[in-house]
Formats: C-alpha cells, structure tokens, sequence
C-alpha cells in the first residue's frame, strides 16, 4: 500500500513539476484565459465524479452553509491568485522564481504558523527559515530585484493551506467548492 | 470562481478574442485537458496523503520544484547566474534543515500540527520515547511486551504495532539517524561546490586565460552559456572584435589621410591655379597660386563667381560653350584672357572637369588653369619674327633655296627663284639640287658638299657655275652658301644670283 502511495505522490509532485511545459505550449493564450479555463474544466470533471460517486448531497448541505461559503470563497481567491501566477511566471520566462516560490513554500507556512497559529520553533526551524531568507536577501542584493513572484506564490500557497489547516472537510468536496465556488454564489 | 470564469470566458468568446475556437484543434484540446490536468494529480496528491505518513509527502513534494528548476535551467534556458546559485544554495540548505528536523521530530514524537493536515490520515496517535526506558504510553497498548525489549542503545528503530506511526527512535538510532543526515549534507554541499566551481570557478579561469592572452577562440564555449560569464565572454569577443574593426578602419583612415594630404599639398603647391566651384558655379576653393597670379585673396573670391575674372576680351559664345560642354558631364580646355584684380590683362591655358558623387550627380567643377603670359609672348615674337623673314624672303631678288644634305632635295625655294628657273613653286619642290646645274657633274653638288667644310654662321661664296632653266638656257651664276642644323640634319640655303647682265656688262666694257 505504500507503494501505491510513493507512486501517487510521485505521480502527482512530477505532474505538477512539469506543468510549465503545458503552460509553455499555451503561451499565445494569456494566463488569465488559461486559469479560466483550468477553473471551468476541472469543475465539469470534478462535478462529473462527485455525482458518480454519489456525494452531490453533500456538496449541496456544504454550499447551503453561508459561512463556510464565504471561508471557501477566501480559499478560492488565494488558489485562483496562486495559479494565476504560476501561469503568468512561465509564460514569462520565470519558471526559475516559481520554482523558487515552491521550495520556499514549506517555510513560508512555518512563519505563517508562527503569526497566525502561534506555533513556536525550535532552533533548527529557526535557522532554517533565517538561511532562506539570506537566500532571498542574496537575491536582492545581487541582482536588485526583489524575488516577488516567488513570495507571492509562496504565500497565496501558505495562506491558502493555513487556511485549510482550519477546516477538516472532505477534501475532495473542498476542492470542488473552491474551484466550482459552484452554483449558489454569483457575482451582484 | 467557475461561473465568473465561465462569464469571463464567454465574454472573450463574444469579443472574438478568446483563444479557444478561434486556433488550432490543439489549442482547444489542450485547453479542454486543463480539467483533467488539474484534477488528476490532486486526486493522486489526497490518494498519496491517505497512504502515505506526512513526513514522506513533505520530502517528496520538493520533486515539484526540483522538476521546475531543472526545466527552468535545462529546458528553457533561463539565466542561472552565480547568485541564482548562491540564493538557491542557501534555500536547498534551509530546506535540508528544515525537512529533517521535522522529518525527525514526527518520527520521534508526532506532531499534530503536522498530521492533522490532511484529512485522509485518520486517527492520530501519539507515541513518546521516554528518557527513562518506559517508551510507551497508552496510546499505545496493543503489544507491550514487545516494546519493553527495546533498549536505549538499539542501533535501529523499532516498529509499533501501528503501521500509521512507522517507526520509533531510540537515542542510539536518532545519532546514527543525524549521522546519515550529515553525510547527507555532506553530499549536497559538494554537489554545491561542484556547482559553483562549474559555473563560476571554471568560467572566471577562461575569462582570465582569454583576457591573459588576448585569445577571443578561448572563451568561445563559454559564450554560449546563460550565465553572467557567458554574457561577459561574448562582451569580451564583442570588445575583441570592434577592435579589430577599429584597428583596421584606423589603418584604412591613416592611408586615406596620408593621402588626402599628398592630394592637398599637390594643389596647394601646384604650379598652376587650381579652382573648384559647386554645381552652380560658385567658388570653393583657390590654391595660393590662383591668389599670386589673380592678386584676389581667397576671401574675396570664395562665394563669387568665377565671372569676376572675365576681361571681356573672350567672346561671350566661348564661356557659353565652355558651360555647355561641363554641364553636360564632358571636360573643357581651352584658353581664356582674363583679367587680375588690378586690372591688367592675362591668358591662361585651362581645362574644366566636373567632380561626381557615387549616385555620378555632378557636385563641383575643378578648373586647372596654366598662366601662359611667356607663352603668349613668345608666340607673338615667333609671329613676328616669321612675318619679318617671310616678307624678305617673298621680295629679296636673288634665288633662295632651302635644300635638305642628306639628299639634296629642294625644300622651299622664293618667288624669285621661280621666276629665274622658269619652273612653278610646285616643279622646283619635286627637284633636287643637281637638276638645276647645267651639267650634271659633281660640280653640280657643290653648295651641299660645300656646306660640309662650312661651320655654322659662316657663308661661302661660290663664284661662276653653270645652271639651267626649264626652257634649257644655260646661265652663269653666283652661289652663296650657308647651312644650319634642323632637327637633327643639316640644311644648306643657296642664294644664286644671275651674273647673265654683270658678265654682258663686263663683256660689253672689254670690247
């Protein structure tokens, strides 16, 4: 079994690894159209299996709670942001920042951990997070240009998963509201 | 977010501007697999995180980022300098520490900030190695008896019951654990240093070899590197290369200059005037000599027209044909009589030519002009002189004979010499010297052969020979006899006399 787990985690951490390729080949499309897009068709495919594994019930008890509807709009926004720019970054040759932003990420939610969770650290957390930031100082310095995209998708990630880390929902059924912010919100 | 991404794209698909429909068939399949391409690997990531303890999804997740760097690098060839290097270095570091620390501390204690993450992990249990050898607590009760055989000093963690816990850590395995992980770092760290010396070490020693020895062939592989030495070696070939363009243009402008400044000094120290106007007859330039001959300075005349140089002793139909022909691209030459400032009068020899561009549009006209005062004078004086001697020639009494000594050929004989023989001009030019004698012995030759003895300037007088007319009379007559030198051969003057009257005279006195 944990085989098929390795496998799965893999799978999955090689596919979003290798993401920038399929943004690359839809570099003439803008990466606002391709995050539309991305919304669009996973809610199709995501509703598809939700109503074949018979949970569309609980999608619907879980739209019809106005609070967690508005939580998940929160969510919504931070992983549309996070992948908005992940697209932009690779059809705009910064690949290298988000992938900056990816490795920076795990440490990245240990200081939201500390702000907002008051999670304490040890010292090893502690130097962990200081060597990365004198990494993204080293960056500064050396080329003037502050690591933004890397942040930014660092951050848009963390909150969203600090986010998460609140609510213990099926997360299939999250994924699903987050992407689809499905039926019951509309805009005005 | 669907319906406001549907709304968007709708709105897109109205404009007309939306990708999707409106490229090729790939377009559209690849953006209708954005579904699949985003729902699949979460289901693989939550299928992952049920299965597998968080601690494992946490070392793997760096796959994501590894997969993207390498692409980023190798792939697409986005500038990887030494401080990418350098920041990335310092990132993968922090991230080691990080990952084992709490790799290590889950293993060892469970943290439920950690695990409580994902959904798919089911009920937490916590398991605590206690100092004291009682590494159990009740959380944990299924084997006891097991775990009490676990000593402090094992080597290898032990497994609990519980597969979701994997396995425990005593001291002893937690140092050889933190042992591996310093070889680890150890492995990481020369693979850093590796690196670093690829990608800076390496490209600063070919910079220098190459600056070191001016050899721009040295830093040829590396100007092909995305790095900032590549962009520095190709720096390095450009600066190599403009000079040598700049070496070579300066060798080409030093020999246009050297001789530039032989073509200046050859008409600043011309022996003729040297003009040159625009195209619409406007003075630019006069050399010194065009100054002396003319008495204008160079500042009167630069702007004027050559005009104020005109006497009005030259036609006025001559200058418009000079201006005819240099207009029309053909060269003038010919002689003007112009006038100096001061007045007085002079003639010059000239030739005008018009200068082209490379599109052969006539820019200027240079004139070259010869002061032929001298020349002038001296053809006058030759003139006169000629005029002087031809008239004493056409109307002195005696015959005069011009006769070439190689052959005695008669050259140019006067009226009188015409008159005497009874011959036309034309019939004494056909004759030579022996025909006129009365018989043709080498008497006859005397005044050539005579000639022979007879220095320059000094005449002979050759008294009583016998010659003959064309109607057959023999006559007497005295021979004067000079020669001189023309080109090259000598040329004898006969002056003959008749003495037909003096001897009848002298004749008539003795009777």
């Amino acid at each position: 079994m944990a085989l098929v787990g390795v496998l799965n985690a893999l799978g999955c951490f090689s596919i979003w690894g290798l993401f920038p390729i399929y943004f690359k080949i839809l570099h003439q499309v803008s990466a606002l159209e391709v995050l539309a897009h991305r919304i669009v068709w996973s809610v199709a495919v995501l509703l598809a299996l939700i109503l074949w594994q018979g949970q569309g019930q609980a999608l619907l008890t879980a739209i019809r709670d106005p609070r967690r509807l508005r939580f998940y709009l929160g969510t919504t926004l931070l992983i549309s942001v996070n992948w908005l720019l992940y697209i932009w970054a690779v059809q705009n040759n910064r690949i290298l920042e988000a992938s900056l932003g990816y490795y920076i990420n795990p440490l990245v939610n240990v200081v939201l951990g500390v702000l907002f969770l008051r999670e304490r650290l040890n010292p090893y957390r502690w130097s962990a997070v200081a060597i990365a930031a004198v990494g993204v100082l080293i960056l500064l310095m050396g080329h003037g240009v502050f690591p933004w995209i890397s942040l930014a998708l660092a951050l848009s990630f963390g909150s969203y998963g600090l986010l998460r880390k609140k609510d213990g929902h099926a997360a299939m059924l999250g994924l699903c509201v987050e992407t689809g912010k499905a039926c019951a919100w509309r805009p005005g | 977010m669907a319906p406001v991404a549907l709304l968007f794209l709708l709105a897109l698909a109205a404009q007309g501007s939306g990708a999707f429909g409106t490229r090729d068939e790939t377009t559209d399949l690849l953006l209708v697999a954005a579904g699949l391409i985003t729902v699949i690997p979460l289901l693989m990531f939550l299928e992952a995180g049920r299965r597998l303890p968080l601690s494992t999804v946490g070392l793997i997740q760096y796959l994501t980022p590894t997969l993207q760097f390498l692409l980023a690098v190798v792939i697409y060839r986005e500038d990887f300098t030494a401080i990418h290097l350098a920041a990335f270095g310092c990132i993968w570091l922090a991230l080691v520490l990080y990952t084992a620390d709490a790799w290590l501390h889950q293993r060892r204690r469970g943290v439920p900030g950690f695990t409580s993450a994902g959904a798919g992990f089911g009920s937490v249990r916590l398991f605590r190695c206690g100092a004291n050898g009682h590494r159990h607590e009740a959380t944990h009760q299924e084997n006891p008896v097991r775990h009490s055989r676990i000593a402090d000093s094992d080597r290898h963690p032990f497994r609990c019951g519980n597969r979701q816990l994997g396995r425990c850590w005593t001291p002893k395995a937690f140092d050889v654990g933190l042992q591996r992980l310093l070889a680890i770092g150890l492995l990481i760290a020369i693979i850093l240093f590796a690196g670093l010396f690829h990608s800076v070490s390496r490209p600063l020693h070919l910079i220098s070899r190459g600056l070191h020895e001016q050899d721009p062939r040295i830093l040829d592989s590396l100007a092909s590197e995305p790095t900032e030495f590549g962009e520095l070696a190709r720096l390095i070939d450009d600066f190599y290369q403009q000079r040598q363009h700049l070496n070579a243009e300066i060798q080409e402008r030093r020999q246009t200059e050297r001789q530039l400044r032989l073509f200046s000094s050859a008409i600043e120290q011309s022996a003729n005037l040297v003009m040159i106007t625009d195209q619409k007859g406007t003075i630019e330039y006069v050399n010194p000599k065009f100054v002396q001959v003319t008495g204008y300075t160079e500042a009167e005349v630069i702007g004027a027209n050559p005009r104020i140089l005109r006497s009005g002793r030259t036609p006025r139909e001559h200058y418009e044909h000079l201006w005819r022909t240099i207009t029309a691209g053909g060269e003038w030459r010919g002689e003007l009589h112009n006038r100096r400032k001061d007045g007085t009068l002079f003639w010059e020899s000239t030739s005008i030519a018009p200068l082209r561009d490379e599109a052969g549009i006539i820019t200027h006209f240079v004139a070259i002009k010869e002061d032929i005062p001298h020349r002038k004078r001296i053809e006058a004086a030759l003139h006169a002189s000629e005029l002087k001697y031809r008239n004493v020639f056409a109307t002195i009494g005696d015959a005069l004979f011009l006769i070439d000594n190689r052959d005695g050929r008669i050259l140019t004989v006067n009226p009188a010499a015409c008159k005497l023989y009874g011959y036309s001009r034309k019939e004494l030019l056909a004759l030579k010297d022996i025909d006129l004698a009365a018989s043709p012995t080498i008497d006859a030759e005397l005044p050539r052969t005579e000639s022979r003895r007879l220095t320059d300037r000094s005449s002979r007088r050759l008294t009583d020979r016998s010659h003959r007319s064309k109607n057959g009379t023999v006559f007497p007559v005295d021979i004067w006899v000079r020669h001189f030198s023309y080109k090259g051969h000598t040329i004898t003057v006969a002056a003959i006399r008749d003495i037909r009257h003096k001897r009848s005279r002298s004749e008539k006195s003795s009777v």
